[in-house]
């Protein structure tokens, strides 16, 4: 029964009793092509994001769901924050420190043993004797010329959605290196070198102190940085802050003196690059 | 026909799903942080706020001396600041009046400001502490003291430098004590963690040995023959009295007082010459016996706790370090390397030992962990050194040594790099001993 309904049903034999199906089988290919005409049309944009290119030998990309788990050790400990939808306020004022002489010491030492009889008194300066250098000037300062610590506020929001939705987009597996569109080994090994000197300069400009990698806490920072076609930060935003004051300083002073990175590949095509990095202080031995 | 439509929507579905999710992966950079950077920092000469023209050398003085205590403490790379500023006046002090480009240029990561103002004998500085990236105040302090404390000043924002980056005091407001050689006797002298500030605190006419801190940096215990026999005393800092606290028949000597100051572990030799730890009450004068063996044990130190102490003892045939729990009384053999090793003092993180050891000829100072493990050695026969101390952070070691011709206070970070001669003038100096943190 089935075969000879089908026969009747196609297009061509023009039956009647065919005729539901018939439109019924339009639609679904009308639906069909649409998705599929929406699909190339809406991806050209995003398909130069979807390329994905290999690390270098130096140069880890933890993001990259590279054949097997795809940062599964590490995706739990971001997606803990994203899955939460909790990224973490970033710290545009790094310091606590006053613009304004913040106290006074009195200093007087005995005459035979000067250190041991100090009576070193300490007092928060009167807030009616203003320092010259007081609010105006540091708000001012902060965000006009602080590029890294002030374009933080404006990208956190997008950091945000970006982040929750790769938590909830998971690890993507089957996306290998160089996906659709990619222009191949040529472009892979170009976006390779640009990770490379990414890395290099950044590195070269994170400056870390003994003093901070020995305290308790200090485990790693990730920022989300984006950099437009000519290498400028235009911000950067803690997805994970470290908690620790010195080690957070440490990551956007160290962003801060590698600005401006090197320009984007000539072949990437959006107007920015949204790149994640993830500072691992590591501990002397003891 | 259902079959394949199906197959269609499925298809496209899962083309829908997986294509703006993976557009939507992110990139992660690992980067792996540098060992032992230096945060570079610039402390140029200090301005003239006031009119009388004299303070510069005391603000060139001030600067200085927060510049070697910051290249000292092996933390930070002191940039040379007259690279930028060849005229002071030119940059300010201030957040807003400071030229920030000339500080990116040499790379500086912090900056350091100060105006000084001398008015009759009162001196008045302004310092500040300002991350010279983010171009954010850190810490800003206004002393007020008299002309010549202008060192003391210096240390002391040294110190708060140091506090508000790493979150700890750092040494630079304190002192070493330690044995001064002169014409027959030897007195005991005080002086800045640096070298500064040296005076003899103790007037005895007679041999002055084994400088002790109490915790609290108000007395110091030592000994002396100024009765003809090695005695123990404690000189109050404050009073400047002196106070004879152990005169036992033998020896009454290596003393060194327990965390909470309240008795003092010392060497007597009660018993036919054989010397023992005792411990001796401040209060009280009660002795309480530590040690009991037929071999001479000395020179103890206290473990950060109070629970134990380490001491030299020749039990083992060699002097040793050893360890006694006092709660068991139980001894334990720290060192096996070399044949004679002394003068132990325990960390005040108290994971390490510091001593001083034999080696062919001479002495070298070595660090073990108290558990016998990571021997190591900090010294490498420049000339012969001994008598090793903790500073109160445990992040450095004074010692003595004879290396520039004659004995002279040394001291060094806790890795036994930064070696450098602290003491100077006449006399043979010895056996230092750290303060604690003074307040």
């Amino acid at each position: 029964m089935t075969a000879p309904q089908l026969l009747t049903s196609s297009p061509f034999s023009g039956s009647h009793p065919a005729e539901p199906q018939l439109k019924w089988m339009v639609v679904l290919s009308g639906v069909v092509h649409l998705v599929a005409f929406g699909v190339i049309m809406g991806l050209p944009p995003s398909s130069s994001r979807n390329i994905f290119y290999s690390p270098t030998y130096s140069v880890d990309l933890v993001g990259l769901p590279s054949g097997g788990a795809p940062f599964a050790g590490s995706a739990g400990k971001t997606s803990g924050t994203s899955a939460a939808g909790e990224v973490k306020k970033q710290h545009v004022k790094l310091w606590k420190g006053p613009a304004a002489i913040e106290s006074q010491v009195k200093v007087q030492a005995g005459r035979s043993h000067p250190v041991l009889d100090i009576p070193a008194k300490e007092k928060k300066l009167a807030p009616q004797r203003p320092e010259p250098e007081a609010a105006e000037g540091r708000a001012a300062g902060s965000a006009e010329e602080n590029p890294v610590a002030a374009g933080a506020e404006k990208t956190s929001s997008e950091a945000q959605t970006e982040t929750r939705e790769q938590g909830t987009g998971g690890g993507v597996p089957g996306a290998g290196p160089g996906g659709p569109g990619g222009g191949g080994a040529a472009a892979n090994l170009r976006f390779s070198r640009y990770y490379q000197a990414l890395y290099e300069k950044i590195y070269q400009s994170w400056i870390l102190p003994d003093y901070v990698t020995e305290k308790e806490g200090s485990r790693e920072v990730i920022v989300v940085i984006k950099i437009q076609r000519d290498g400028k930060i235009l911000g950067a935003s803690f997805e994970k802050a470290s908690g620790n004051r010195q080690l957070d300083a440490s990551v956007m002073n160290a962003l801060k003196k590698a600005d401006p990175l090197p320009p984007l590949p000539d072949d990437f095509r959006e107007n920015y690059l949204e790149i994640g990095i993830r500072f691992i202080p590591q501990q002397k031995a003891q | 026909m259902k079959r394949s439509a199906l197959i269609c929507i499925l298809f496209a579905a899962i083309m829908l799903i997986t294509l703006p999710g993976s557009a939507l992966a992110k990139v992660y950079l690992d980067i792996l942080s540098p060992f032992a950077t230096r945060l570079p920092i610039a402390v140029p000469a200090f301005k003239n706020t006031g009119s009388q023209p004299d303070t510069e050398n005391i603000a060139a003085k001030m600067a200085t001396v927060i510049r070697q205590d910051l290249d000292l403490s092996g933390f930070f790379r002191v940039l040379d600041a007259s690279a930028v500023s060849s005229d002071p006046a030119s940059s300010g002090t201030t957040l807003d009046t400071i030229k920030w480009d000339s500080w990116t240029i040499i790379g500086a990561e912090a900056l350091v400001t100060g105006g000084i103002s001398v008015n009759g004998s009162e001196l008045v500085a302004e310092l500040r502490l300002f991350d010279a990236v983010q171009r954010q105040s850190i810490v800003g302090k206004r002393y007020f003291g008299r002309a010549e404390d202008a060192r003391l000043i210096a240390h002391k924002f040294s110190n708060e430098i140091f506090k508000s980056l790493a979150g700890e005091q750092s040494v630079f407001e304190t002192r070493i004590a330690f044995e001064k050689r002169s014409q027959g006797t030897k007195e005991i002298s005080i002086m800045d963690f640096d070298g500064a500030h040296a005076e003899t605190i103790t007037e005895m006419n007679s041999i002055c040995l084994s400088p002790a801190w109490s915790p609290d940096g108000k007395k110091i215990a030592f000994t002396s023959y100024t009765d003809g026999n090695p005695d123990l005393y404690i000189k109050d800092l404050a009073s400047g009295k002196t106070e004879r606290v152990s005169h036992k028949k033998g020896i009454n000597i290596t003393p060194a007082w327990s965390p909470d100051g309240r008795r003092i572990a010392l060497t007597l030799s009660l018993k036919n010459g054989n010397s023992e730890i005792y411990a001796l009450d401040v209060a009280t004068r009660d002795l309480e016996r530590l040690t009991d063996d037929p071999a001479n044990d000395v020179s103890p130190t206290w473990s950060p706790a109070g629970d134990a102490i380490a001491f030299v003892s020749s039990r083992s045939g060699s002097p040793q370090i050893f360890m006694l729990e006092l709660a068991g009384k139980k001894v334990r053999r720290i060192t096996f390397e070399g044949s004679y090793n002394t003068s132990p003092d325990w960390s005040p993180k108290g994971n390490k030992i510091v001593y001083a050891g034999q080696q062919g000829g001479t002495f070298n100072i070595f660090v073990i962990n108290t558990d016998g493990t990571l021997f190591q050695q900090l010294t490498h026969n420049q000339g012969r050194n001994e008598d090793p101390a903790w500073s109160p952070d445990g992040r450095y070691i004074t010692f003595s040594s004879n290396r520039s011709g004659k004995n002279e206070i040394y001291i060094m970070r806790s890795d036994g790099t930064g070696q450098k001669k602290i003491s100077g003038g006449a006399g043979e100096k010895n056996n230092p001993a750290w303060s604690p943190f003074l307040k």
